[in-house]
């Protein structure tokens, strides 16, 4: 008897161990939008490599292509988190739509770098682009609280 | 060429199961964000694969038969099937990712859609299995998956500094803005990637295909000693590359098309030619082994008619079971479910399964009704030991860490 009470003890001390690590582990709305804002640097900071190693020849159009898909994706993905956060405040809000907002000139600079290897044009006013891009993304999740 | 041939068998399983599309974006992510913070995990996993593989392949050699029929045979029917569920979903889980990993490795070569290529991948590997003798199979992706070496000679081109990285592999740390839940998912993962039951299953059904004896006991730990570290040094490599390149400038690692980009800094077209023929040759290899591992673990459960050595309409079920695993993974792949993100739960879920796989050995190369004198000595099994109480640790905490993680975002 003694030894079945100490196991259900031990079970649920165990639960609510497990129960309080997870709820703890929960991010705060500000923290997912900081975690949208960090995902869409590394999909512009990405897109900007690949057509940088591009431009100097380092590296072939399959894999410059492949790699700017692959930032549309990562970009589409973090507006889609944004996109589906359950906001209380008027304040939360604005932070989502500057976020937002954000993510989708980061879609039209990844985009726009696409089209015009594609055609074959410069890649140097595409990059300046991202790159600013990039600087402003980093502003917006210092704001955010990101750390780091 | 004899002595070449010997050695096929670890390079093959250590470049297929060290540096298979697990570990490839396992590493990359790992280095992109956390440097090489994590080496002691890929260290540790290293370390662990060589003792168990070592002790997988004695068997083998030594009893003539696999892991699977013994496990079978000596620890009874419902542990046998236990293991035998655990290891086929993981398997089905890698193969999965496997052939969604040749059908991204040959969209970074051709810029065709991975969605187009995932059938042609899979024919690939069912005619391979099918019509390609074992030692050819070995030797060719073995040794074409050695150009990954180019992930080796790209981190010494980048010419980083030496000291940093050894600070953050000596003494690892979280980085800012990263929680220690999920390092410690990532440690796991790591740690999951690097001893896949696949690899030692693979590595005691190729002994057996091989025709190893006890004579071939040498040749065996020659084979793990060389392969495996090969491996670990190749998968070290990916991560520094990452934590050299990536890391400053906040990229995280999602795609494979990211982790090919520091080779590319540093040795331009030609080290990417190198490193796609070595990705597309060590997932293919990887591919296979998980497909006859898949093949030889319910053949074996079940009794029946198994191998390559034998002709196909000998091993009829042996071969069936192989193509409907190779459906299942295509089927997996065709609603456009992510093969990098199959392919981090598949990590982890090995690691969740890692006590079904190295408890039964470790149990069998203790018998002397099947191993007589060649029976693990003193230090092997307190090392075994030692590492089945990790193996525990990683297979409880893997789970919680996955949920609380969210999987390492």
């Amino acid at each position: 008897m003694w030894h079945v009470r100490t196991g259900r003890t031990t079970a649920a001390a165990a639960l609510c161990v497990l129960l309080a690590t997870i709820l703890s582990g929960c991010a705060t709305p500000r923290e997912q939008l900081g975690a949208s804002v960090t995902q869409s640097i590394s999909a512009v900071q990405t897109a900007r490599l690949a057509i940088t190693l591009n431009e100097h020849g380092a590296s072939t159009f399959a894999i410059t292509s492949t790699a700017l898909t692959d930032a549309l994706s990562q970009l589409t993905d973090a507006a889609h988190a944004a996109t589906e956060l359950d906001l209380s405040g008027g304040r939360d809000s604005s932070a989502r739509q500057a976020t937002l907002a954000l993510i989708r000139q980061s879609t039209d600079a990844v985009n726009a770098a696409r089209e015009a290897m594609n055609e074959r044009r410069s890649l140097y006013e595409a990059r300046t682009r991202l790159g600013e891009l990039a600087e402003t993304l980093t502003a917006e999740a210092r704001r955010l609280g990101v750390p780091g | 060429m004899k002595n070449l041939s010997g050695f096929a068998l670890g390079i093959l399983t250590a470049i297929g199961a060290f540096v298979d599309i697990g570990d490839l974006v396992t590493n990359a992510v790992v280095g992109s964000r956390f440097g090489l913070g994590l080496t002691w995990a890929l260290a540790l996993g290293v370390a662990g694969i060589l003792l168990f593989a070592q002790m997988s392949g004695r068997v083998a050699a030594v009893s003539g038969r696999t892991i699977f029929e013994i496990v079978r045979e000596r620890l009874g029917p419902r542990a046998g099937l236990a293991n035998l569920v655990g290891s086929t979903f993981i398997n089905v889980m890698s193969l999965t990712a496997q052939v969604g990993g040749i059908a991204l490795a040959l969209q970074l070569a051709s810029s065709v859609d991975y969605l187009l290529w995932v059938p042609v991948a899979a024919f690939g590997l069912w005619i391979v299995v099918w019509r390609t003798k074992f030692s050819v199979l070995e030797n060719v992706t073995g040794l074409l998956g050695l150009t990954l070496i180019v992930f080796a000679v790209a981190v010494f081109l980048l010419g980083p500094d030496w000291g940093s990285l050894a600070r953050q592999a000596a003494l690892p740390a979280v980085p800012s803005g990263e929680q220690p839940a999920t390092y410690w998912y990532y440690a796991i993962a790591l740690f999951g990637a690097s001893m896949t039951p696949y690899e030692v299953f693979f590595y005691s059904s190729g002994a057996i295909e091989e025709k190893w004896t006890v004579k071939d006991l040498t040749r065996s730990r020659i084979n793990v000693l060389i392969g495996f570290p090969l491996g670990g040094l190749l998968s070290l490599s990916i991560a520094a590359g990452a934590a050299i390149v990536l890391m400053p400038q906040s990229i995280q690692v999602t795609s494979l098309s990211q982790v090919v980009l520091p080779v590319a800094a540093a040795g331009g077209k030609v080290a990417l030619a190198f490193v796609i023929v070595g990705i597309i040759a060590a997932i293919f290899g990887a591919a296979l082994e998980t497909t006859l591992s898949s093949g030889y673990t319910i053949a074996q459960f079940f009794g029946w008619s198994w191998g390559k050595f034998r002709r196909p309409a000998n091993a009829a079920r042996f071969h069936v079971t192989m193509i409907l695993c190779l459906i299942i993974g295509i089927a997996v792949l065709l609603t456009r479910a992510d093969p990098v993100l199959i392919t981090e739960y598949s990590v982890v879920f090995a690691a969740v399964a890692l006590p079904l796989t190295y408890l039964p050995i470790l149990i069998v190369a203790n018998d002397r009704q099947y191993m007589g004198e060649h029976v693990n000595g003193k230090a092997t099994n307190a090392l075994g030991v030692g590492y089945l109480v990790i193996i525990m640790v990683a297979a409880v905490a893997a789970i919680p860490l996955m949920i609380i993680t969210g999987a390492g975002a």
